[in-house]
């Protein structure tokens, strides 16, 4: 069972993406936060991937989760969370 | 010549300014490139320095490192295109920025002059890539199969206009052939130095041509490398310095 928490992959999510801590809700998407665009995209998964030590890198389907509900179901469908 | 300045973009600095930018077809938008540019000549550079913004385009380069007061009045600045030395000039003029624009392929503006530093952020992707991709809208590309013509000119020549310890800052993007562009600085150059890197997801106008891109990466003109369910790109700035 994986001992990483939601609170630490949100905090992941927002150290990415340099934002103030508690900004990011579970249904806030791309769309509503500047600089989670394409390259923010990117980032986040590298960050998820160090915190995930390498497991993110090799799920395809977590380049089209574009909001922090989809990126938790895809971490809870791998068993990571 | 009368150009027609058709609309205005905005360019966000590293410090949350945004710059207001005129352009107009056939001049070269401010790309992620020339964001990672500037970020990288603004890392090195901490005093004030005569510079020649090479391919500007709209400017951008000039203008922002002018707001960071880090060259010296004028700037010098020179693009192939006359719609770009045109918006330069109106950009220039609209920050209230001295600056000497000329136009001319690379250095040819330019015989006789030395400079501190040297931006070059002109194109430098396989020409193939650039016709299909969301960057160049029509902008001339010729930049040979493997994106290395027109940054190992510069590279050969750009000795010539720097004064010693004057420093060439250019891009390399993994969609043209780097280890050849690596190669030629060094033999041009004895100090350079990887300053700013950057990998990013290839764009879905680009991933619609996979076979193109799989034929020039087998033939070694393009680097691709798949990861997270993206394709990823990447983009180095290099610090080259004359002694």
């Amino acid at each position: 069972m994986s001992t990483i928490s939601s609170s630490h992959v949100m905090s992941t999510i927002e150290n990415a993406l340099k934002l103030q801590p508690g900004t990011l809700l579970q249904d806030t998407d791309a769309q509503q936060i500047d600089g989670w665009d394409s390259i923010g995209q990117l980032t986040i998964l590298v960050a998820l991937d160090n915190l995930f030590d390498g497991k993110i890198a090799n799920i395809p389907e977590i380049a089209g989760a574009d909001s922090v509900n989809k990126i938790f179901t895809i971490l809870r469908n791998q068993a990571l969370l | 010549m009368t150009t027609t300045i058709e609309s205005e973009i905005s360019f966000t600095l590293e410090n949350g300014k945004e710059l207001a930018l005129m352009i107009a077809p056939g001049v070269f938008s401010p790309t992620q490139t020339t964001r990672l540019l500037i970020q990288a000549v603004q890392k090195v550079i901490s005093t004030h320095m005569s510079l020649l913004d090479l391919g500007c385009g709209t400017g951008v380069v000039g203008l922002a490192l002018h707001l960071q007061s880090l060259v010296k009045s004028p700037i010098y600045a020179s693009d192939l295109s006359s719609a770009a030395v045109h918006c330069s000039r109106e950009n220039f003029s609209v920050y209230q920025c001295s600056a000497d624009v000329r136009e001319g392929s690379l250095f040819e503006p330019w015989l006789g002059k030395k400079f501190d530093v040297i931006v070059d952020d002109i194109s430098g992707i396989a020409q193939d890539i650039a016709v299909i991709s969301p960057w160049f809208n029509g902008i001339p590309c010729e930049t040979g199969s493997d994106g290395t013509a027109l940054v190992i000119n510069v590279l050969r020549q750009a000795s010539t206009y720097l004064n010693d310890g004057g420093r060439l800052f250019f891009p390399v993007i993994s969609l043209s052939n780097v280890s050849l562009i690596l190669k030629e600085a060094e033999k041009n150059f004895d100090k350079i130095e990887m300053v700013a890197r950057q990998e990013w997801p290839m764009p879905v106008e680009l991933k619609e041509h996979m076979p193109l891109l799989k034929k020039l990466e087998s033939e070694g003109h393009i680097k691709l490398k798949e990861q997270f369910g993206m394709v990823l790109c990447y983009t180095e700035i290099y610090c080259a310095t004359h002694s």
